[in-house]
């Protein structure tokens, strides 16, 4: 019994021993590494992408339409036409001048990509659209509409200031004369 | 001559008794300082480490424990040197690839035996606690993890210590009766 117990206690300690020396050991770790080494990636991306070029090409489609369609409804300049006339066709003559400097606009900046890519066949939407846009001003004849619009606006805004001016000896003339005929029943009041 | 084996056996037997109770009180005394301290538990300037992941292997497996010799702001290591560094809150093994000066400061390129890529960043020396010393045991830190767990804890210390316990009491039982016993 006493050689059980002996043992028993001995063993207990070695227990005890054991724990106590599994907190004396720390943790490492040797950890996996996820890590890939990337090589050299060469990425190349579009100078302009072709949804921009299509996008370029309806806008100046669009303007050049309007522009075509206000030349031929438009009428030849006058010197008959009223203040109010010439006010609104001057309007309408700025107007189609804006839409004439947005075509321009456009095609210099397809030009712009076409300069840039016009020897690379990948990017021959490029070269495509700016075909299209260019022809387009050759086919609305914008170069041209685009002096007359000048020449239009430069006469309208003449003629406003010759309407202007008539308008302004007109008033100062009925204002002489009712002054006159002011100053003419005076006297004859006095006279009487 | 049976006599004399008996006698040895119970001088032995003594010995190694001595031996345990001496262990552990040292293993008492070094685990108190340790906590005592907050740091990690140093005996002779070595450390004990249980090794949790893979990628030393077949250096050291999965498992095994590993002895550490710590190292000084003095201490240098070279290339194919495995080390342990601190990673954040987390301490690394691995093997030194590549030592690089930089403003007179070395810096460790590391990676793991096992890994097919060296680790992102570069060690700083102040970073590295030790040298591994080539002493391992393997599968020994899954026994060490299974004495830590709250079964291994009950099975290691509070049986053996109620067993102890109760033990004494009976020691002290039987003496007082032997007294008694003596004096009547």
């Amino acid at each position: 019994m006493t050689r059980i117990n002996k043992w028993g206690i001995f063993f207990c300690l070695c227990c005890i021993c054991f724990f106590l020396g599994t907190k004396l050991v720390g943790k490492t770790e040797a950890s996996f590494s996820s890590q890939v080494f990337l090589g050299k990636i060469s990425m190349t991306s579009a100078l302009v992408f072709p949804a921009t070029i299509i996008d370029l090409k309806e806008r100046a489609f669009t303007i050049a339409n309007s522009i075509d369609q206000y030349f031929k409804t438009m009428k030849q300049p006058s010197n008959k036409l009223g203040f109010s006339e010439v006010e609104d066709r001057l309007d309408r003559a700025i107007r189609i001048k804006q839409y004439i400097n947005s075509f321009f606009v456009i095609n210099n900046e397809l030009a712009g990509y076409y300069q840039r890519v016009h020897n690379d066949s990948d990017l021959k939407y490029v070269v495509d659209g700016y075909r299209n846009v260019n022809d387009l001003i050759n086919e609305k004849r914008i170069t041209e509409r685009s002096q007359q619009i000048d020449e239009m606006i430069e006469f309208y805004i003449e003629k406003l200031k010759l309407l202007d001016q008539e308008e302004k000896n007109k008033n100062s003339q009925e204002k002489v004369r009712a002054e006159h005929d002011e100053k003419y029943e005076k006297d004859i009041s006095n006279l009487r | 001559m049976m006599k004399n084996m008996k006698k040895i056996f119970r001088i032995s037997g003594r010995v190694i008794s001595g031996i345990v109770l001496v262990l552990m009180c040292c293993l008492v005394i070094l685990v108190l300082s340790s906590r005592a301290s907050g740091g990690e538990p140093t005996i002779f300037g070595y450390q004990v480490k249980v090794v949790l992941s893979g990628s030393m292997e077949p250096t050291f497996k999965t498992g095994s424990i590993i002895a550490i010799k710590l190292g000084d702001s003095k201490s240098s290591y070279h290339k194919k040197d495995v080390i342990t560094f601190k990673d954040g809150e987390k301490l690394i093994t691995h093997r030194i690839i590549k030592v690089k000066v930089v403003n007179g400061q070395p810096l460790y390129k590391t990676k793991g035996d096992n890994n097919d890529a060296p680790d992102m960043n570069m060690v700083m020396p102040k970073n590295v606690v030790g040298k591994y010393t080539n002493f391992t045991i393997p599968y020994m830190g899954y026994v060490i993890n299974y004495a830590t767990s709250k079964i291994g804890a009950a099975l290691l210390l509070i049986i053996p210590g109620i067993m102890l316990v109760l033990s004494s009491v009976w020691s002290i039982l039987r003496t007082m009766k032997e007294v008694e016993v003596k004096n009547a």
